[in-house]
């Protein structure tokens, strides 16, 4: 059997006024009355012996205070529990001192340590180390109180700058020496545990806190934390060949922020913004950049804060390129403007396909099928006779759109319900086709089908009739169905940073004051026991002194 | 048991004391006509010339009042009762019995049995003295004038508690033998006796007699606040007994002590006998003056 906490059992020396009171109550309060001829009828002739009731009394709060004492040296009977190995990490950075006074986090951090070596067991050991510039050992494996405390006094500060990762900061790596320390050090079936105390502004505190023989111990009271919540870029449809940064700056803290967040593209920092936000609350802003590359946009809060991942966002930006579009027509105006809006398209009309040139990506057939069809990817647009891929039928009754199909980013944005075509044939697919839209009957308005030579996208329409013209969606079918055969990436697309969010509530969770307890599953039983016992205990004291009790 | 040792550190009848006895005196005269509650001597029976009338002879009668043509004409024997003038005969009986050692009741008694006597005395009173517990333990027959003052005081001053047991019948029974014509008993006593007043004043009564009971009681007895564990040491007979006193019990002894001294005035009152019942708490000067003025208005009240 162990004793978790043997300097309780001072608490023992409680039994000695215990016992003086018991000595003392002896002797009852002598009580002079004239005669006896009164007293023998109010309480007869017979003597009443205190000295049984107060011994057994006495023997009753002896036991309550056995009891009380039993659990607070917490034995255990767990050869486990007795054996632990804990190095105490030390955060010695600069940011463990703004203050430079008893009140830093490095004293806190010290008072914390000597608190731990002072709750240590009797087989425990334990060994300190120092992050700072460089990791420190103290002391290594030592049950020995005294060296402890002399080696903890021996922590000092030991960083010039601020923990922003720059270098200030060891924590990481001296967590690995105490795993290795540990690993030597351990005995057979004893638990081994690394206490980092620390204010947490280090890269990689979230990780060391998941870890699970890691105790991070924030300290440093109350930091607040500025995070990079949403961070995402889209092409700029208003100036082509730009790009649109979105970021967005949540203030977790308690009090206002102001700082800067510098937006670096490719390393080079490209623009630095001045960051307001009050607490709880976000501060966004959208900013323009000219990425026609492409590459790597990172943003950067300036600020040391009680979390610094997510001070930091990066997205990688595809490159931009345009695309080589083809446009067969016999001059309707509605198709080949809504062609030349669309940005990043080097659109080339001809009258015939046999003018197509050879390096086009996409050809837009407009009116006009070939027979055979031309080889790659079409846009073909109010076919007027049948190819090797379809047949025209007999004329449509009804062309209203009235089920949409979105695939593949085809109709994205895109809202055909209810939109009437413009008089058109049936079209029946002579093999596997993708309706992307249909009328009530079934029949197919637009439709995808797949050929090794490229996909056919087919839309049975006119767009210079019916609504199909005056419709704003028909732009953005068009720049949907090139992007798609052009197998190019939309750019409207939000990319987001994935940013963790974290706050104090967390912090606080992972805070904790002692190392966990290894004893595990110890039986509840003795605890009920104790309990029981105590309350007989209390029930015995009442009836021997219930008389004085409720004067 | 005797607790002399703390009653007789400090003189008991000082300067002091004598000084507040001759107001006593003045304030008797003035405003109760010279009587000590409520008697004076005018028309005594027995003692004058007069013969009024005749009472059974009993032991320790004067044979000189037998009338013993009577006796020769009917064969029995009877007193004849005189009446006249006569002084009063007051007699002072202090009780000396352990349970007056219970607080200052003891000396509360003997000053107030102090003044009494000064007072009778200063009222041209015949004034004796006595101490009882089981019976009567020292006499001092009854005293005139103020020259014998200072004897009466020194009596009642060497007065000491004897230890024993209260017995009012028998003290009462050795009164009459000692005082067979009527005067005037006053009783200072706690009365704390087993087998009750009643009997004694009986004796008391059947001989003419006129009583006043001055029952006597320590603070702590009528209060008794004490509760828990409490080791009673018993005054009278000495015995030690261990209680737990609780409310309820308390409560009791509360309710019996207030039977008990509502027993001694009932036995007073179908007696016709005077009855005061008083604590050590105030001053004894005070105290006799109401005992005086209470006296002086039951004389005053149609019975």
């Amino acid at each position: 059997m162990t004793l978790l906490d043997p300097n309780a059992i001072w608490w023992l020396l409680l039994a000695v006024p215990i016992a003086l009171v018991y000595l003392l109550r002896l002797r009852s309060p002598r009580h002079e009355v004239g005669a006896s001829m009164i007293w023998r009828q109010v309480v007869g002739d017979g003597s009443t012996s205190p000295t049984r009731r107060r011994a057994v009394s006495a023997c009753c709060q002896l036991a309550l205070l056995a009891l009380l004492i039993v659990a607070l040296v917490e034995p255990t009977f767990s050869e486990r529990a007795a054996a632990r190995r804990i190095v105490l990490v030390i955060d010695t950075s600069a940011s463990m001192t703004p203050a430079g006074d008893e009140t830093d986090a490095l004293h806190a951090a010290k008072r914390r340590a000597a608190a731990l070596i002072d709750t240590l067991r009797r087989h425990d050991k334990m060994a300190i180390l120092s992050a700072g510039e460089i990791v420190r050992r103290h002391i290594g494996f030592s049950d020995h109180g005294h060296s402890l405390h002399a080696a903890l006094d021996g922590v000092v500060l030991d960083g010039t700058v601020l923990d922003d990762g720059g270098g200030g900061n060891r924590v990481t790596e001296a967590v690995r020496l105490a795993r290795r320390m540990i690993e030597t050090d351990v005995i057979q079936g004893s638990g081994g545990q690394i206490v980092v105390l620390s204010d947490a502004a280090f890269e990689g505190a979230t990780s060391l806190a998941a870890a699970d023989d890691v105790q991070l111990i924030s300290l440093g009271g109350q930091r607040g934390n500025l995070a990079i919540t949403r961070f995402a870029v889209r092409e700029n449809f208003l100036r082509s060949g730009t790009s649109e940064v979105f970021v967005e700056v949540t203030n977790l803290s308690g009090e206002p922020v102001e700082t800067t967040l510098l937006i670096a593209h490719d390393g080079r920092q490209e623009k630095v913004l001045t960051v307001k936000v009050a607490s709880r609350d976000r501060w966004s802003e959208t900013v323009e950049f000219d990425l026609p590359e492409g590459g790597k946009l990172t943003a950067t809060l300036q600020l040391s804060d009680a979390v610094t991942e997510d001070n930091v966002a990066e997205l990688m930006v595809p490159a931009s390129r345009s695309t080589r579009v083809a446009l067969v027509t016999q001059g309707k105006p509605v198709l080949r403007r809504a062609l030349e809006a669309l940005p990043k398209v080097q659109l080339t009309v001809v009258d015939d396909v046999e003018n197509v040139p050879s390096d086009v990506e996409v050809t837009v057939l407009d009116a006009v099928v070939p027979n055979p069809l031309p080889p790659g990817p079409l846009l073909v647009i109010n076919p007027t006779g049948s190819s090797e891929l379809w047949r025209l039928a007999q004329p449509l009754d009804d062309t209203t759109v009235d089920v949409q199909r979105p695939a593949d980013g085809l109709l994205r944005n895109v809202r055909l319900d209810q939109a009437y075509l413009s008089a058109s044939r049936q079209i029946v697919p002579l093999g596997d086709a993708q309706v992307l839209a249909e009328n009530a009957a079934g029949d197919p308005l637009y439709l995808r089908i797949r050929r090794p030579a490229g996909d056919v996208l087919l839309l049975a329409a006119d767009p210079d009739k019916g609504d199909l013209r005056l419709h704003e969606s028909f732009p953005l079918l068009v720049a949907g169905a090139i992007d798609s055969l052009s197998g190019r990436t939309t750019k409207s697309e939000i990319i987001v940073a994935e940013i963790p969010l974290m706050d104090h509530d967390r912090w606080a969770a992972l805070d904790a004051t002692e190392p966990n307890d290894a004893q595990g599953g110890m039986p509840l039983w003795p605890a009920y026991a104790a309990i029981v016992l105590a309350s007989v205990f209390l029930l015995v004291e009442w009836q021997a002194f219930h008389q004085r009790w409720i004067l | 048991m005797t607790t002399d040792a703390r009653y007789t550190e400090r003189p008991l009848f000082d300067r002091d004391f004598l000084a507040r006895c001759e107001r006593l005196a003045g304030e008797s005269r003035r405003k109760f006509g010279g009587r000590v509650l409520g008697y004076h001597g005018a028309r005594q029976l027995a003692g004058g010339t007069e013969v009024t009338g005749y009472c059974d002879y009993a032991a320790g009668d004067d044979p000189r009042y037998v009338d013993w043509n009577r006796c020769a004409r009917h064969d029995e024997l009877v007193s004849k009762q005189f009446q006249g003038d006569e002084d009063l005969q007051m007699w002072l009986l202090v009780d000396c019995s352990a349970s007056m050692a219970l607080g200052g009741k003891f000396d509360y008694a003997r000053r107030l049995a102090g003044a009494l006597a000064y007072v009778g005395l200063a009222n041209l009173s015949r004034v004796g003295a006595a101490a009882f517990s089981a019976g009567l333990t020292a006499t001092l027959p009854p005293q005139r004038g103020k020259r014998s003052v200072r004897a009466l005081l020194a009596a009642i001053e060497s007065m000491s508690l004897q230890g024993e047991d209260t017995d009012l019948d028998r003290t009462a029974r050795q009164l009459i033998g000692r005082q067979p014509r009527p005067a005037l008993v006053i009783v200072l006593s706690d009365f704390y006796d087993p087998r009750g007043v009643g009997r004694g004043l009986d004796v008391w009564h059947s001989r003419g007699h006129h009583v006043h009971l001055v029952q006597i009681f320590d603070p702590s007895e009528l209060k008794m606040n004490d509760l828990g564990d409490v080791e009673l040491s018993h005054l009278e007979p000495a015995s030690d007994q261990h209680v737990v006193l609780d409310r309820k019990k308390r409560q009791r002894y509360r309710e019996l002590m207030d039977e008990f001294r509502r027993t001694v005035r009932r036995c007073c009152r179908e007696r016709h006998f005077g009855c005061t019942q008083i604590t050590t708490e105030r001053p004894f000067d005070r105290q006799l003056l109401g005992m005086m003025h209470a006296a002086s208005l039951d004389q005053s009240t149609p019975a």
